[in-house]
């Protein structure tokens, strides 16, 4: 009997030895709670189009895409898999007037510390509620509210302090859309449009669950992203090389332009826009107007003919050499001008 | 530390280290037969009797069998039906009579059998012994149920209710699971032929426990001629008739009136509930067999028809207090502080309701937790009854012929038709128009024929079957083919739908939200979601059928020991032909509001494959450009589609199993198999929308090969025990529901009416619905009739390590020790890299580029001739570039299972397991144990690779402890008769949680928000069933029983499961977070509110399913 129970043991033995040899696999949709919480991407969010192109993704010293870095999403490329692809398409940049800056990081963050939640639905006087247990739904904000500011991050535009709100996106990983965790940090402030934005995480307040703060330094914990310089963005009607293709208007309509941020009125001078009869090349005198926030989040300049166009080709110019600047200083020299060229019909 | 893997070269490794102590024989099985080996050795010398004759008789052989004994001493004699049966051994003039020797079906009997040969006379010697209990043969593990189990033990009727009996098994959705893996993917074989579903892989073909000799059990470690499983194996034998008539009438009778009422299962985010109770259940049958030609002919059959009703009551609650100040009427808590029983008469008058914006009290529960509403409460006179009747007729039949003892052939036929009549398809539903039949069962036929020569040391089997599975749907109320299924995906009121609730004005009107008289309109009092009305919906009509054969030839030989080699080949030829439809050609969903707060009407409908690719239909479809708009023209067919689809399996196989030493076996062996789909006949030759022939052939997985290795010890030397180990790798069989779903011409169009009157109206009429001509753009189609398979597609499998030992403690009872872990390192799903623009069949998560390299290759070269599908080379290309960025799949089962087992010995017979094991990993099988998806190698699991996230953890399967005790004894009163007690003890860990929300893409209930199996865990549950028979024999051969069966003694109705969706908001998971993040968690931006949380589910890990109440079951049992 002593045999069978050495056995009995040994089997035992053998049994919680390979017991002891499981533990979690390392999964490719996992995130890396060791260490540290590093940032593996910044996202330029366009919220025109939805579209988040990369300020930043993370690659190895060999240029290689960091393994839980966001590659292919849904179909769609994020960050390319190799550094030298990445640089030839280069960082993107801010919308002036619809940006958010998506910062995705590699582990989940402590959320009570980034993010303070409130009642979706405020009291019968309006008034905000705190984020309770019984809430049905909640919302996270990053910025000020009435019941605390987190405020994770120093945001600075051409050297000008930008306020902001936003949330904390525990959910996703790289395989998501959109990827998390993350920060999303929407502005409040206008930023200058042509100028570097400095995006830095505070490490006091961005920790990981395990109280890991993010690491410091460029790329670590601080990034900056280019906000795109004023531009026209459209036009009604749109330009046409061929004077079959232009849009036909009446004596009087306005041309429209659209700019992709507020623009200063002030900065444009009546002698920096024109009408210009292209059949006579003679310049018709005209008025324009900038009708801040004109058409959705665009600021728009309408030119106008003081007096009922006679038929023919024409074409309404912000005029070569103009300086037009946005609201908080941003300056734009259209070097080459901005023309739409259009028939009026007789 | 790193997961381990169960590699060959540890399981060479272990018989290295294996100690040889002496010299054996083994046999491999027939799997409807049992064998005996063994030895003769002189009393007193202990030496070796060579060339003494011995026989086997018994009342389950026709004839008897003989072998002589070989140098050793040693014989075995295989193909034995299992019985008892009686050893004789001719040595000199003297005979020596062995009796008691029990064979089992698929196992081996060790008896050594000491003789005096210095007995010259011509004498009968009379030998007292026993058969080991330990099986010598194999390193299967399992059990085997006989019918003194079934007779005695408090189980359910069929073979199919006692499988659980096993160790290592539990229940789950769709039957009983093996070793981790789910119950789909085991093999049921009856008489010797697969008689498991073609469909869907779960049990087609039940017979009650009266027409089964012997159900085995097989739970792991079976030996290479065993195939297409990677769950267990079932292997059931029937009764067989005799040289003596022989039979049993029986029957059985669980009344309604002695069933406890079952409690109610109420939900926060439903007002319709349900409870399930039985009405009856009666059984009577007959079973009989006997001689046609003694010793050469013999036959049984038998007959039971099994009747059951249940009551489906139908339950309106709502989230009131109806209590009044003095905690009378329903529930236990005070009325609410904006409740106002002004005129004190206990009840809250219309006049009394608080009209304004009043929230209710909320309550605590036992934690002291706010659970934000009040416990459901049943509206009473709101509860309606149905009625729901099975029937079934289980026969079989069989022939048991040996032309000599040599030539034995056998064969049967059975089977288990039945109908089934229902209502509350979904209980969320108008009850007058979801009613509906159901036919379904199996027939089976069975041909088998055994030969031996060469003096037994050559044996050839072949087996042939042919298994017929049905399943019938159709409506049960009138017009009901034509009634379009309409459901609003929007959670409402009930009131909404107050036309078709019958017993509305009992129930919700006067707490109607919107109703003026609506005390409570802070909240939804009445909530419904996806109320369904009008029809059906989808319907199907399917038969499934396999053609088998088998051949095996076992040969016997000297070489350095002992072998049995067996060579064996088998071939299935299996369809399924079906028919799917939905009623009225279409399901319309009212679809949630878009963002303009608009819900339009959606139809879901099937598209015609078209035989040019394009066409004539009058249905934008396939957006072949990306720009969101259909560029062809596809035609609706109201009829759904027909698909007729076939597979061809073969498999073959070589083992050994070598006695080295009469106590040290190595079984050794190979198993190749290679599984062919076919495309539906409809469908091909017609063309994809790009251009491209669909071929004949749907997929080819050849070279499946799958070794298995083990070893058998026996340290006693007298068959009393046993170390073990197996290693061994098991090939699926894929169901043909993917040949149905992927090749059969499925094509749902999802189209959004254009006709605007129709919007934001859940009072719609069918009519008005079809009326309407006009869609949105932008519908779109999933499926394209014949899905893309990878040509380097590989067979899933799961391979098996089991070490393990028994020890026979005393006589006729052993106990044994096992560690079983198991793994699935490949799988077959369907899945896409590109948002689910290209669905690719394929093995997730490994490395198919050389396929893409291939692809893109012949794309080059139609790249004029035909870009549109050169287009679509290209991009499965891409997918398949990408399928390696999948999670490989995990699904690691490790087990220690301790055994105990009395046969019926001494008065009683125990059976008895407890069993510590885990389930963990991203896959669970082939259906989803969290949704419940039964698409086997087609769920959603791994449809994109974001829906792999927190997929791994505590699996559905995942219940650590599981304890199992049965027996029974008898009380032998002499005259009086026999009383026999028996009893069933079952304790089993809950199933593990998940915090479950909506999938952007996939819908309810598809994505993770924490990782799988972290939201806590149902309560350990605990059942006893016993039972009591009395028994008395009526003459020499006749004998009646009458017992009765209390199930679930103690009427514990614990939960089982629990409510696992936290919210149907979309919300993307929060990879390995816990409880603290949830807080925090948020909708999905792309298809909800930005930064704000997921709406929560106040139903979430309520209670959502129990234990069955108590039950009593009656019966009588005539034998003769």
């Amino acid at each position: 009997m002593l045999r069978y129970r050495t056995q009995g043991v040994l089997a035992a033995g053998l049994g919680l030895l390979i017991t002891g040899c499981f533990s979690d696999p390392d999964l490719k949709t996992g995130l890396t709670p060791e260490g540290a919480p590093r940032v593996l991407a910044v996202l330029a969010t366009d919220n025109n189009t939805g579209a988040e192109p990369p300020a930043f993704c993370r690659y190895d010293s060999a240029g290689n895409l960091d393994p839980k870095g966001p590659s292919l999403v849904q179909g769609f490329i994020i960050c390319p898999d190799t550094k030298a692809e990445f640089d030839m398409t280069g960082p993107a940049e801010l919308e002036p007037l619809a940006w958010n800056v998506r910062t995705m990081f590699d582990e989940l963050l402590n959320g009570d510390k980034v993010e303070t939640l409130v009642d979706s639905e405020p009291d019968a006087q309006g008034n905000p509620l705190p984020c309770t247990a019984d809430s049905v739904t909640c919302d996270g904000h990053i910025g000020t509210t009435d019941f605390g500011a987190t405020l994770p991050f120093d945001v600075s535009c051409g050297g000008t302090a930008i306020t902001y709100d936003g949330y904390y996106y525990p959910n996703g990983n790289k395989e998501s859309n959109p990827v998390g965790p993350a920060l999303v940090l929407a502005p409040i402030d206008l930023a200058p449009t042509d100028t570097d934005c400095q995006f830095t995480i505070k490490p006091a307040i961005v920790i990981d669950k395990q109280g890991e703060a993010v690491p410091t330094g460029p790329n670590e914990n601080v990034f900056t992203i280019h906000v795109k310089p004023l531009d026209v963005v459209e036009t009604d009607p749109v330009d046409a090389d061929a004077v079959a293709d232009r849009a036909e208007l009446g004596p009087t309509d306005p041309v429209l332009f659209f700019f992709n941020s507020l623009v200063d009125d002030a900065s444009i001078a009546a002698a920096e826009i024109e009408i210009k009869n292209l059949d006579t090349n003679a310049v018709i005198p005209s008025d324009f107007t900038i009708d801040p926030d004109g058409d959705g989040n665009l600021t728009l300049l309408a030119i106008t003919p003081v007096a009922a166009l006679p038929p023919g080709n024409y074409a309404a110019s912000i005029k070569g050499g103009a300086i037009v600047s946005d609201i908080v200083g941003g300056t734009r020299t259209f070097t080459d001008g901005v023309s739409v060229r259009f028939v009026v019909a007789p | 530390m790193k997961r381990i893997g169960i590699s060959f070269a540890m399981a060479v490794g272990l018989f290295a280290g294996a100690t040889i102590v002496d010299h054996g024989d083994a046999i491999a099985q027939s799997s409807t037969t049992g064998s005996v080996r063994g030895r003769i050795v002189d009393k007193k010398t202990k030496d070796a009797v060579i060339g003494a004759t011995v026989s086997v008789s018994g009342p389950a052989l026709q004839g008897q069998q003989s072998e002589i004994t070989d140098e050793n001493g040693a014989f075995q004699i295989s193909n034995l039906p299992p019985g008892t049966y009686i050893l004789t051994v001719f040595y000199g003039e003297a005979q020596f009579n062995r009796p008691n020797v029990l064979i089992e079906v698929g196992k081996q009997a060790f008896v050594s059998v000491p003789i005096d040969t210095e007995i010259k006379a011509s004498e009968v010697i009379e030998l007292v012994g026993r058969t080991p209990l330990v099986d010598q043969g194999s390193t299967k593990i399992g059990s085997t149920i006989t019918d003194e189990y079934t007779r005695n033990v408090p189980t359910g009727r069929t073979f199919g209710a006692v499988l659980g009996t096993a160790a290592g098994t539990q229940g789950d959705q769709y039957g009983v699971s093996f070793s981790g893996a789910t119950s789909v993917e085991s093999s049921y074989v009856v008489e010797g032929i697969n008689t498991t579903d073609t469909a869907f892989g779960g049990q087609s073909t039940n017979l009650p426990n009266e027409f089964v000799e012997e159900t085995e059990v097989i739970a792991g470690g079976y030996s290479a001629e065993f195939g297409r499983s990677t769950g267990g194996v079932i292997n059931v034998v029937t009764k067989q008739g005799s040289n003596k008539f022989k039979g049993s009438v029986f029957a059985y009778y669980t009344p309604g009136t002695l069933i406890s009422d079952a409690e109610s299962i109420l939900s926060q985010a439903s007002a319709i509930g349900s409870e399930l109770n039985v009405d009856y259940v009666a059984d009577l049958g007959f079973e009989v067999g006997g001689p046609i030609i003694k010793d050469k002919l013999w036959f049984h059959v038998g007959y039971n028809p099994s009747f059951r009703r249940d009551v489906l009551d139908r339950i309106i609650s709502t989230r009131l207090d109806r209590e009044d100040a003095n905690g009378a009427g329903i529930g236990t808590d005070e009325f609410d502080s904006c409740e106002t029983d002004d005129n004190m008469n206990g009840v809250l008058d219309a006049d009394e309701a608080i009209t304004g914006d009043c929230v209710p009290d909320r309550v605590k529960d036992g934690d002291g937790n706010d659970t934000a509403f009040f416990d459901q409460e049943e509206v009473p006179g709101a509860r309606v009854s149905r009625g729901r009747f099975r029937q079934t007729h289980f026969f079989t039949g069989k022939i048991n012929g040996a032309l000599s003892e040599n030539h034995q052939f056998q064969i049967s036929g059975f089977g288990n038709p039945a109908s089934f009549e229902r209502d509350f398809y979904r209980v969320t539903g108008a009850p007058e128009s979801i009613l509906f039949k159901d036919g379904d069962g199996a027939y089976d036929v069975a041909l088998k024929w055994s030969s031996k020569f060469n003096n037994g040391k050559t044996q050839l089997d072949l087996v042939g079957g042919y298994h017929l599975g049905y399943e019938d749907q159709d409506p049960l109320f009138a017009g009901g083919a034509d009634r379009a299924s309409l459901q609003d995906n929007n959670t409402r009121s009930l009131a909404v739908f107050k036309n078709y609730e019958p017993g509305f004005q009992t129930a919700c009107a006067d707490v109607a939200d919107g109703n003026a008289m609506d005390p409570f309109p802070g909240i939804r009092n009445c909530p419904v979601v996806n109320y369904t009305w009008n029809g059906l919906g989808f319907l199907e009509t399917r038969t499934n059928a396999r053609t088998s054969g088998t051949v095996s030839l076992t040969q016997r030989a000297n070489l350095m020991g002992q072998h049995t080699f067996k060579v064996g080949a088998d071939l299935e030829y299996t369809t399924y032909n079906s028919d799917r439809r939905l009623t009225g050609g279409a399901i319309w969903q009212l679809r949630p509001s878009n963002a303009a707060g608009i819900q339009r009407w959606r139809r879901r409908a099937q598209l015609a494959p078209d035989p040019e690719g394009v066409t004539t239909g009058d249905v934008p479809c396939f957006d072949l450009d990306g720009d969101g708009l259909g560029d062809k023209t596809c035609t609706v067919d109201p009829e759904g589609y027909q698909a007729d689809t076939t597979n061809r399996n073969i498999g073959a196989y070589l083992q050994d199993s070598w006695s080295i030493r009469p106590n040290f076996t190595v079984n050794a062996g190979v198993r190749w198999e290679k599984q062919t789909g076919f495309v539906a006949d409809d469908i091909v030759g017609t063309k994809s929308p790009e251009g491209e022939v669909v071929p004949e052939t749907a997929f080819d997985i050849a070279n499946m090969i799958a070794p298995r290795v083990g070893f058998v010890w026996d340290p006693t030397a007298e068959g009393r025990a046993k170390l073990m180990a197996h290693w061994g790798r098991f090939y699926e069989s894929v169901p043909m529901d993917l040949n149905v779903r992927a090749f059969g011409g499925e094509i749902t169009d999802f189209s959004t009416t254009g006709c605007t009157m129709l919007n934001n109206r859940d009072d719609v009429t069918q009519e008005e619905l079809d009326a309407c001509d006009t869609y949105r753009a932008g519908n779109f189609q999933l499926g394209d009739g014949a899905e893309f398979v990878a040509p380097s597609l590989k067979g899933q499998y799961t391979d098996e390590l089991i070490l393990g030992g028994e020890y026979e403690v005393m006589a006729d009872f052993k106990m044994g020790v096992n560690f079983v872990t198991r793994n699935m390192p490949r799988v077959i799903e369907d899945s896409s890299t590109d948002g689910g623009a290209h669905y690719l069949i394929v093995n997730p998560g490994e490395d198919f580029s050389a396929d893409a390299d291939d692809l893109r290759t012949e794309a080059t070269g139609l790249m004029t001739s035909n870009p549109e599908l050169a287009a679509l080379l290209n991009a499965r290309a891409d997918v398949l570039d990408k399928i390696s960025t999948f999670d490989k799949p995990i699904r690691d089962y490790q087990a220690i299972q301790i055994t105990a087992q009395q046969r019926f010995a001494k008065n009683a017979m125990v059976l008895a397991s407890y069993t510590y094991s885990r389930s963990l990993g991203n896959y669970p099988g082939l259906f989803s144990t969290e949704t419940g998806q039964l698409d086997p190698n087609l769920t959603s699991l791994y449809d994109l690779p974001e829906l792999m996230s927190n997929h791994y953890g505590a699996m559905g399967l995942d219940r650590p402890h599981n304890l199992k005790v049965d027996g029974f004894y008898q009380f032998d009163l002499k005259k009086a008769g026999i009383v026999t007690l028996g009893a069933s003890l079952r304790g089993i860990s809950g199933i593990p949680h998940n915090t479950l929300v909506g999938h952007s893409l996939y819908g309810a209930d598809e994505s993770y928000l924490l990782p799988r199996g972290t939201a806590g865990r149902s309560p350990f549950t605990t059942t006893a069933d016993i039972k009591a028979t009395y028994g008395r024999k009526i003459g020499k051969t006749q004998s009646i029983e009458l017992f009765a069966d209390i199930f679930n003694l103690f009427n514990t109705q614990d939960e089982t499961d629990a409510d696992e969706r936290y919210s149907t908001s979309f919300a993307d998971p929060i990879v390995g977070g816990d409880l603290s993040d949830l807080p925090h968690a948020k909708q999905n931006p792309l298809v909800g509110i930005t930064g704000r949380s997921p709406i929560k589910n106040t139903n979430f890990l309520n209670l959502n399913a129990r234990q069955a109440p108590r039950s009593f079951r009656f019966g009588l049992r005539y034998s003769f």
